[in-house]
């Protein structure tokens, strides 16, 4: 008996997976493929009668919809659906009629590479926005940078020259502050997360992590403007609190992650040794798990150091060199949106200037991160 | 010396207690952080919660001068521009998750590819927004030109398109992982049975991962929901609801993130502080319950 010339076959991968009939007349797939391609819903009669009907009459409900309220965007964009499902629609009910084996075989291979061209070619666009971007911003902004550039305050608009000096002094305050003020804490949290994972704090503040992390920065930034700048007004604090918020969640999951993947006997080894505890913690799991909490934080911090939004009513933004941490102060990413949204071509150039070296910042810290958690074989 | 011993190890006792104390403490400042949020924004928004009650959401005029306002404009405005971006972001973050997941998880070139995705989420968004200004604007104004839409250049379409590229990495890393937790028996059945490639990932991967994709969806909406500083700067800020659907997708808009970027320093009333903040609570509860239901999937499907 030969199975391959059944005339029913049916294939059934598991449960779920729809039952694969082969019936009906043959139909020539390229010439189904084509009178659909040709003549849209109308082609599709020629391979299925069912499917010509639903397509063509949702064809001309898309039509008249368009024609009646006079929109020829959606009426364009509705007709090259309608066209495209009845392709593709077509082309697979022929595909389903081909009584040879070897032929249909063909088709499904074609098929499959096919998709693994399109999956590539998908995958990779995203390359195209990341490179122009970079050239972008590196022809924009390496112009600017020189030393006078560094070490100077933004000049008033009309004058030539001037440069980020408060920023980048400003960013680096703020950022060398929430981390003061988030990494002991994110540390901790991480510690107690991983050490007491059962207990009722720990499901609550596990939450509270996943809450954080989701949470749109501005909302951060309305947060602290009550708790701290409504009593000390703006200041380079109230930024650093609403950075170091944005912070924790990363460190913590970091910290976390990390320890959880240190063996027990570890722990175990240390404890039988009578050493006490908080010792076996500080001087035995977080060495060992130093590259991954290293690598959580200086994530962290490329994330944190980009944050415009939380700073726009903390930080506020300061024209001038300040290291006055209860004044308002500049950063880096508020330099870039006051300047990019004026109407001065000089400080669009500062602004490009900025963005250069807040680009360089970042993608440092990420390549330092990864050459770390590959040494030390992390894994977040 | 019996003694001396005993009082050191009672010295580390009370260390040990301090310590697991302080992990304690620390861990309980994270949830009272959050708690916080939320109170803060329920008592400073209460003024207008109160006044206004729920048709706050649904009514259509922002006019901070005349005392009215509505959340409705930048309700849409945030929707538009989350689920367009959603919608051109899933095809990519869904090939990105296939290529390295399944075709080509190891080797140069997927290494490449994965260092691509993580410096576009590394990129900071202000950045995004700013070359967005200067080079996708007037990119779009010609189109718009081409399409005889009025060129506005900003607005809600530029905002989506810059939000997408934004978003692809966390659907994408997601999907990488939850791709390769497919278990091989189930491939290899399928390839026994004859499948190619194509439809072992169809047929097979697909719907085994499908619930955590969805999931990984539901993520990358959170952000785009929450974005503010690149969708602040070329969304072009108007309060007022565009009249037409096509205004609508190419007009400039404004959204909820970038409203209260805009105008919360601007804010000369409590009345008008608290509409704004509203915004902010609204926008809390919307991302914390979107985060969450995600997060909850994620952990059902990984154990």
């Amino acid at each position: 008996m030969d199975f391959s010339n059944q005339q029913n076959q049916s294939v059934a991968l598991s449960q779920g997976i729809q039952r694969f009939t082969i019936s009906g007349k043959e139909k020539n797939m390229v010439l189904a493929f084509f009178l659909s391609l040709v003549f849209g819903p109308l082609g599709l009669f020629y391979s299925s009668v069912r499917g010509g009907i639903i397509m063509t009459v949702s064809g001309a409900v898309i039509g008249l919809s368009g024609k009646f309220t006079d929109s020829p965007v959606l009426f364009k964009q509705g007709l090259i659906f309608v066209w495209t499902v009845s392709m593709i629609w077509s082309y697979n009910t022929a595909k389903k009629t081909i009584k040879n084996d070897d032929k249909r075989l063909m088709f499904r291979n074609a098929e499959s590479l096919l998709y693994k061209a399109l999956i590539f070619i998908l995958a990779f666009m995203i390359t195209i926005p990341l490179v122009i971007i970079l050239i972008y911003i590196i022809r924009q902004g390496v112009t600017q940078v020189n030393w006078h550039f560094l070490t100077h305050v933004p000049a008033p608009v009309g004058e030539k020259g001037g440069g980020i000096a408060n920023a980048l002094l400003g960013s680096f305050l703020m950022v060398l502050m929430s981390a003061i003020l988030a990494v002991p804490v994110g540390i901790a949290g991480g510690i107690y997360l991983s050490e007491n994972p059962k207990t009722r704090l720990a499901y609550y503040s596990g939450l509270c992590v996943d809450i954080l992390q989701g949470v749109p920065s501005i909302v951060v930034g309305i947060v602290i403007y009550f708790w701290i700048v409504k009593p000390i007004g703006f200041s380079a604090v109230s930024g650093s609190v609403a950075l170091a918020i944005m912070m924790l969640p990363i460190v913590i999951r970091s910290t976390e992650q990390t320890l959880k993947m240190l063996p027990d006997s570890l722990k175990e080894a240390a404890l039988s040794l009578g050493v006490p505890y908080h010792r076996v913690i500080l001087k035995v799991i977080v060495p060992c798990g130093f590259a991954g909490i290293l690598s959580g934080i200086m994530l962290s911090i490329a994330r944190i150091i980009g944050e415009t939004a939380p700073l726009i009513f903390t930080a506020f933004g300061n024209s001038y060199l300040s290291t006055n941490i209860f004044g308002p102060m500049e950063s880096l990413p508020h330099v870039i949106f006051t300047y990019a949204t004026s109407p001065y071509d000089d400080w669009h150039n500062l602004a490009w200037g900025a963005s250069f070296i807040l680009l360089v910042f970042v993608l440092t810290l990420n390549i330092v991160t990864k050459v770390i958690t590959r040494k030390w074989k992390v894994q977040l | 010396m019996e003694n001396k011993r005993l009082a050191l190890s009672n010295a580390q006792l009370k260390w040990e207690n301090i310590f697991r104390r302080v992990l304690k403490i620390m861990s309980a400042i994270l949830v009272l952080i959050v708690v916080g949020v939320f109170i803060t924004l329920i008592v400073q928004s209460w003024p207008t919660i109160k006044s206004l009650g729920i048709g706050y959401l649904w009514g259509k005029v922002w006019d901070p001068v005349s005392n009215v306002y509505g959340a409705y404009p930048f309700l849409i405005g945030t929707l538009l521009t989350s689920f367009i971006a959603l919608f051109i972001s899933i095809p990519f973050s869904y090939a990105i998750a296939i290529y390295l997941g399944e075709y080509n998880p190891k080797g140069w070139l997927s290494d490449l590819l994965k260092n691509t995705v993580e410096l576009i989420a590394a990129v900071p968004s202000v950045i995004y927004g700013f070359w967005a200004l200067f080079v996708l604007v007037p990119i779009i104004r010609s189109l718009e030109l081409k399409w005889h839409i009025a060129p506005y250049g900003i607005g809600v379409f530029t905002s989506s398109l810059i939000l997408a590229v934004m978003i692809i990495p966390y659907g994408a890393s997601l999907g990488i992982t939850l791709i390769r937790m497919t278990p091989s028996p189930l491939k290899e059945g399928a390839y026994a049975l004859g499948a190619t490639r194509f439809e072992v990932i169809q047929k097979v991967i697909t719907p085994y991962t499908r619930s955590g994709l969805f999931a990984g969806v539901l993520l990358s909406l959170g952000r785009a929901l929450g974005e503010t500083m690149a969708v602040t700067m070329v969304i072009g800020n108007t309060s007022a609801l565009a009249s037409t659907f096509k205004d609508m997708i190419f007009g400039p808009g404004n959204t909820m993130a970038s409203v209260i970027a805009n105008e919360f320093t601007e804010a000369d009333h409590t009345q008008y502080l608290s509409a704004l903040i509203e915004l902010g609570l609204v926008l809390f509860c919307v991302t914390v319950v979107i985060n969450l239901i995600g997060k909850r999937i994620i952990t059902r499907f990984t154990n």
